[in-house]
């Protein structure tokens, strides 16, 4: 069985990466909170709830499954490039992967769109319909069709954070919603460099050489990694 | 004629090509201009004579990944890409005389990976899987330093430092990644880079430690006097900020930092940037460490874009040249373009054939700056992969395109009624190709085989991925035998069907040791 990492948000937030390709920069305050995302078929018999971690800062964003098995980093340099490290925060590993690596994966993504969950183009094919407040933040209600999908968003913009995202097409239904912001002790907290420098960390370009290296069987089950996928033999 | 791809011409080439705006230049083809042709081959032919003199210096250069496949389609790509005859055209080191086939697999596998296939060459034995220049009786992971010791084998660099002989490695790959590494140091698992890869209780060295602690003072010779490429983290501590990503530190966690042991024990220079590579001045380094990444350097297709600048290939082989061959005594260095593997492995041609360029560039570079009267020039991969130019597609048709059959204008359609291109993967990550403006669909799943209607997709795009066969996340290393071509001292005994460690065999009776 394939196994994604917090499928419901991606599905809709990467639905809004394809056509903008020069987007306006939000303001992106740091950012701690904590996303539940919803996904049921239609009609809705068993709904499958997670629970997810977001981090944002100027450069950086990280999500994390609550359950602290998978997550991913996504960082920005002073040109604009992405990195992307596939992180296992659990085993304490993972694979980077460079903005080189990322393009030629086919893998490359709008930092708008990973900072803000949705990227304010995507806003822009909703229309405003309401006003409402959202763990004390003043919030945005849109709503609209995309791609034969109904889809409400509802955006903070003190926060450049979609706090809602909804989305129902003829075969399910996916919610992503914020919990809780600014955390104060949370479970969970994103990784530091120091963390990280305590990581085995694989280079994307070296995983080739390794599927069969008795110390790095674990990529071959790094399934949520871009590019990689469970095979059933 | 010059086979140097320069990044921004060659993107600029690679747009013309697409839009069928270069052509294969006019040149009347005939029965008999055929038959000139090969008449003046066979002439050429009958005037070679073997050159029996010993070897001052050998240059051993290494194409990792670099099958038979990859280099007819990288000599097609650079001929089409330079607006000539992409078939007739040679890279460099197709004009090198001698040439043999090398059988690959190691002493447990059938395919093998770049450890015991560089240890074949660099040692003249075969081992096996993932370790480096130890014998194969040794298993992988072996943890116990006395064990390594009492069955390392005596590496073609060793062998050239002690004859007091300069020696040097150039790659695009980290200095501590398999290839390179085989030449300096004996491990039992290639992934031991740095100490912090290495389980708790090893006492054996990892690998870039061993580049500074097996030589000099306490090891064999007077050190590399040059050395090349990327991983810089693995020399760094991990309390020192990288120069280049200021957001990261070194990898180690002794506190070693190898790149001030190398200047202090070999006298020599450090450098991390292209500025820093250019202001060397040959005639008065002696011992040269250049770490352009921290990990591996860039793609020759992507090299332009690099944060702090890299050097090419060729251009990192013209300076270790330099370097070198002031040594009376003569020089062993080993030139790898690491990536070619890499690009194959993410199922990205492109990248593999415009690194195979870069390679030909560094084998001219090479060619051009010494005599083949007293150097020994060898090329050769260690390993091939799943790679294939299939179809039948007509005479000049861009190789990274789809199949149009001679006479037609139309794409070839396959028994679905689909065009195919030509180039493809026996396994691998399969057909997928970036939407204009760049982002593309998270977590794009692996699909292999006919998948996708390509009548309108560019498949000379620089990010298009092939097609493959079998699913798999990576594509993979592939079993057949590989190509060894050679020029200078003793080359004509490349000849026929080898074992790969022959080459280590030639090398060695070649500077007469």
């Amino acid at each position: 069985m394939r196994q994604r990492l917090i499928p419901s948000v991606f599905f809709l937030v990467m639905l809004s990466a394809q056509a903008f390709a020069t987007p306006a920069t939000p303001a992106t305050p740091d950012i701690s909170a904590e996303f539940v995302s919803t996904t049921c078929t239609n009609p809705c018999k068993t709904p499958q709830i997670r629970d997810w971690f977001f981090w944002r800062g100027q450069n950086r964003v990280e999500i994390r499954d609550a359950s602290g098995a998978l997550g991913e980093l996504w960082t920005r340099d002073s040109k604009g490039r992405l990195s992307y490290i596939y992180l296992e925060p659990a085993n304490k590993r993972g694979i980077e992967y460079n903005p080189t690596d990322l393009k030629i994966i086919g893998q490359q993504r709008n930092w708008d769109r990973l900072a803000s969950l949705v990227s304010p183009q995507y806003l822009e094919k909703l229309k405003p319909v309401g006003k409402t407040e959202v763990l004390g933040y003043q919030a945005t209600i849109y709503e609209g069709k995309i791609k034969d999908s109904k889809t409400a968003v509802t955006w903070i913009p003190a926060l450049a954070l979609a706090a809602r995202i909804a989305q129902t097409d003829a075969d399910q239904t996916t919610i992503s919603e914020l919990k809780n912001i600014h955390i104060k002790n949370a479970p969970l907290s994103a990784t530091s460099e120091a963390e990280l420098a305590t990581y085995q960390l694989v280079d994307f370009a070296d995983v080739g050489d390794n599927e069969t290296s008795p110390g790095m069987m674990w990529l071959k089950h790094a399934t949520n990694a871009p590019g990689h996928e469970f095979h059933e033999h | 004629m010059n086979h140097k791809v320069k990044p921004v011409v060659a993107v600029l080439a690679l747009a013309l090509y697409a839009q069928g705006t270069l052509a294969a230049e006019a040149e009347v083809e005939n029965a008999n201009t055929w038959y000139e042709a090969g008449q003046q081959a066979l002439q050429e032919a009958k005037r070679l004579h073997p050159n029996m003199r010993r070897a001052k210096n050998v240059i051993l250069i290494v194409g990792d990944g670099m099958g038979v496949s990859t280099v007819t389609a990288a000599r097609i790509l650079d001929g089409q890409m330079r607006g000539v005859d992409g078939e007739k055209n040679s890279l460099s080191f197709e004009k090198l005389p001698y040439m043999a086939l090398s059988k690959t697999y190691s002493a447990n596998q059938q395919t093998p990976d770049s450890a015991p296939t560089m240890t074949a060459m660099v040692t003249g034995i075969k081992t096996s899987d993932g370790v480096l220049s130890i014998n194969q009786s040794v298993a992988r992971a072996e943890p116990d330093k006395a064990v390594i010791d009492a069955n390392k084998v005596a590496t073609m660099l060793e062998l050239a430092e002690m004859k007091g002989m300069s020696t040097g490695i150039v790659s695009t790959a980290r200095l501590t990644h398999a290839t390179p590494a085989a030449t300096y140091a004996h491990s039992s698992e290639r992934n031991w880079e740095a100490d912090s890869n290495q389980p708790a209780g090893t006492t054996v060295k990892d690998i870039a430690a061993q580049l500074i602690d097996n030589f000099g003072t306490g090891g064999i010779g007077n050190g590399l006097e040059v050395a090349l490429g990327g991983g810089r983290s693995r020399f760094l501590p991990n309390t020192e900020t990288d120069p280049e990503n200021t957001s990261k530190k070194g990898d180690r966690k002794d506190g070693r930092n190898l790149t001030t042991e190398w200047t202090s024990k070999f006298g020599g220079a450090y450098i991390w940037n292209k500025a820093q590579f250019d202001a060397i001045n040959p005639a008065t380094t002696n011992h040269l460490l250049g770490l352009f990444e921290r990990s591996h350097m860039q793609y020759e297709a992507d090299r332009a874009n690099d944060t702090a600048g890299e050097p090419s290939l060729a251009e990192m082989t013209d300076k270790a040249i330099d370097v070198l061959h002031k040594n009376k005594k003569g020089f062993f260095l080993m030139v790898e373009g690491g990536r070619i593997d890499h690009a194959h492995h993410a199922g990205n041609a492109y990248r593999a054939l415009t690194d195979t360029a870069a390679l030909s560039a560094a084998v001219k570079t090479a060619m051009e700056k010494t005599d083949p009267k007293d150097t020994l020039i060898i090329v050769t991969a260690d390993h091939s992969h799943v790679f294939t130019i299939a179809g039948y597609p007509k005479r000049g048709n861009p190789i990274l395109g789809k199949v149009v059959a001679p006479g037609k204008t139309e794409f070839a359609k396959a028994a679905d009624g689909l065009p195919y291109t030509t180039l493809a993967y026996a396994n691998g990550r399969g057909f997928h190709t970036l939407e204009t403006g760049g982002g593309t669909v998270y977590d794009e799943p692996i699909q292999a085989g006919r998948v996708a209607d390509m009548t309108n997709v560019d498949t000379t795009d620089e990010g298009f991925h092939q097609e493959a066969l079998v699913p798999l996340s990576s594509e993979t290393h592939a079993g057949e035998d590989v190509a060894i071509f050679a020029g200078g001292p003793k080359a004509h005994l490349f000849h026929g069907v080898q074992e790969q460690n022959y080459i280590f065999h030639v090398m060695k009776d070649a500077l007469g040791m």
